[in-house]
């Protein structure tokens, strides 16, 4: 069953596929992506993309041809380069659709309040990592995927955070806070790109454990009691859910939408 | 209604929790982007509210600009001190050296309460629409200015005036686009965004900490002009004009000046924002 969104011929990047979320999106597209298609996945360790490659391959009907690129987002002079990689060969007429998932994404220090981010060095490289790396790669992926010939998807993957503020965690809130607006003003901007920021929701993952035990009594009790409820999800049922957003493709371009379809 | 804070009870003057009102306290105070537009004013309104003995240091990256500013500050009040200080916040090493310098000035120890305006910010390239955003170094510095160094500048504002154990406000300058996205803006609205999450996230975790995110209005400043003339989007430029012409651009004093009464009467909520056009 060809779709518009995952059918034949998708040119598709997942940022962070190395474990979590990102690999549970990478497993799942790869039972979507119709023939012809590519899948690029990046992240910090060769390791995990190897094993998510491992697990598409063994989901994926229609010899996907997947595409591994290890780099650091810290280091914004090597965006350029890797940006390049990630699309490359990716020439016009190859594809009919372009998906783009910013995933990628790192906490910051949870032991430092906001007030003990006195290190600017720490904060650039927390910015480029987080907010420089998603708009420059953003950028690429539109040079690349010029509208006339392409259907475009850009995927920002968000948080609560974003709109809630969470001690301990000021960086990752505010780059969520920027990402989010960034997001909302390329929809006004272009109407021909479908833009959509998803909250996956509370996921078992490692990054929730590290946001766990980042020395705040408040929001490690928080999190244990959101276990205790069951309300911490799996990355895979989170992701199906965003493949099924995608798929429906009636969101509003721009909208920020969660797991539980509430609309921010 | 907001909820008043411990200065604003009425307690017996001298008395436990009790703060003095602005026009007794000897502020320090610092400003960032001092050197035109809404950070000058609030230089001049500040000079002419705070006590004798109050300090203002003023941060710009135009020296010449900043002689005026000071100049504007020193004859709205004789018995402060002006210290202007020239620096680019969009390189990492400045904050650093702001501090550096001020160590041999200032004596944190001689004020009853501290104040920083985080100010200086930029509009970024407006010509530009978001995917043509592609040079990392150029976002890096745009970020470096408008978002990482109000919060390192921030915390180490904090330690610098922690030898003097004093009551310090915070304020952010913010506007409308932190939450309403406008075209040609995606860098400003992003960084608006991130700026005023970061301070909200700090006023949970500091209570003790007076912090406000204060949006101006849309002023008439030479940002504003900047827009007007260089915007990719007609609408967006047509936009401004129309402000400018039915005269709803907001004279950058007026402003600065309801933002110092704001201060005065101490009653924001910590972490909110408040508007100019609120009443």
């Amino acid at each position: 069953m060809a779709s518009a969104v995952f059918g034949p011929a998708t040119f598709c990047a997942v940022t962070g596929g190395s474990r979590g979320l990102g690999r549970s999106i990478a497993v799942l597209l790869a039972g979507r992506l119709g023939q012809g298609s590519r899948l690029v996945l990046t992240g910090r360790s060769l390791q995990g993309l190897q094993e998510t490659k491992r697990q598409v391959e063994e989901k994926s009907p229609n010899q996907l041809e997947v595409k591994l690129l290890t780099g650091d987002l810290e280091d914004s002079a090597a965006h350029a380069a890797h940006f390049c990689d990630i699309f490359a060969d990716a020439q016009q007429g190859t594809f009919k659709n372009a998906l783009m998932i910013n995933n990628a994404a790192t906490l910051g220090d949870g032991t430092k309040k906001a007030s003990e981010h006195s290190d600017p060095q720490i904060l650039t490289k927390y910015y480029a990592a987080n907010l420089t790396s998603v708009i420059t790669l953003t950028s690429k992926f539109m040079k690349v995927f010029p509208s006339t010939s392409v259907r475009r998807t850009v995927v920002n993957i968000t948080s609560d955070s974003a709109i809630n503020p969470l001690v301990n965690h000021s960086l990752y809130c505010s780059g969520k806070a920027a990402r989010n607006m960034f997001f909302k003003v390329m929809a006004e901007e272009d109407p021909d790109v479908r833009v959509l920021s998803y909250s996956p929701g509370p996921l078992d993952t490692d990054m929730l454990h590290t946001v766990r035990s980042c020395g705040n009594k408040g929001v490690e009790d928080l999190l244990t009691s959101m276990e205790s409820s069951g309300m911490i999800l799996s990355p895979a049922d989170s992701a199906e859910h965003l493949l099924n957003l995608l798929e429906k493709d009636t969101f509003l371009s721009g909208d920020f939408l969660d797991i539980f379809n509430f609309k921010y | 209604m907001d909820v008043p804070t411990l200065s604003a009870v009425k307690m017996a003057e001298g008395g436990e929790g009790w703060t003095p009102p602005f026009s007794k306290r000897k502020s320090l105070c610092v400003v960032t982007g001092g050197s035109r537009g809404f950070g000058r004013s609030v230089a001049v309104a500040l000079a002419e509210e705070v006590a004798r003995g109050s300090h203002i240091v003023v941060l710009g990256r135009n020296s010449e600009s900043l002689r005026d500013t000071e100049k504007l500050s020193k004859a709205m009040s004789p018995h402060i001190q002006i210290t202007t200080l020239f620096g680019d916040l969009s390189k990492c090493s400045v904050t650093g050296s702001i501090f550096a310098c001020l160590r041999f000035q200032v004596d944190p120890t001689d004020y009853d309460h501290a104040l920083l305006v985080n100010n200086a910010g930029s509009v970024g390239n407006v010509s530009r629409r978001t995917w043509e955003h592609g040079d990392p170094q150029e976002l890096d510095s745009y970020f470096n200015l408008n978002v990482a160094s109000a919060v390192s500048l921030t915390a180490k504002f904090l330690e610098f005036v922690r030898p003097g154990n004093l009551p310090c406000t915070i304020v952010n300058v913010t506007c409308d686009e932190a939450h309403r996205p406008m075209k040609c803006h995606s860098l400003y609205c992003a960084g608006k965004a991130a700026r005023e999450m970061m301070f909200r996230v700090m006023a949970q975790e500091e209570p003790h900490l007076r912090i406000l995110s204060y949006n101006p209005g849309p002023l008439e400043t030479e940002l504003k002009t900047t827009v007007m003339m260089e915007a990719a989007d007609a609408e967006v430029r047509e936009e401004i004009r129309r402000l400018r012409d039915d005269n709803q651009l907001i004279d950058p004093d007026v402003s600065a000046r309801k933002l110092v009464q704001l201060l005065k009467e101490d009653l924001f909520k910590s972490g909110e924002i408040v508007n100019f056009h609120e009443s």
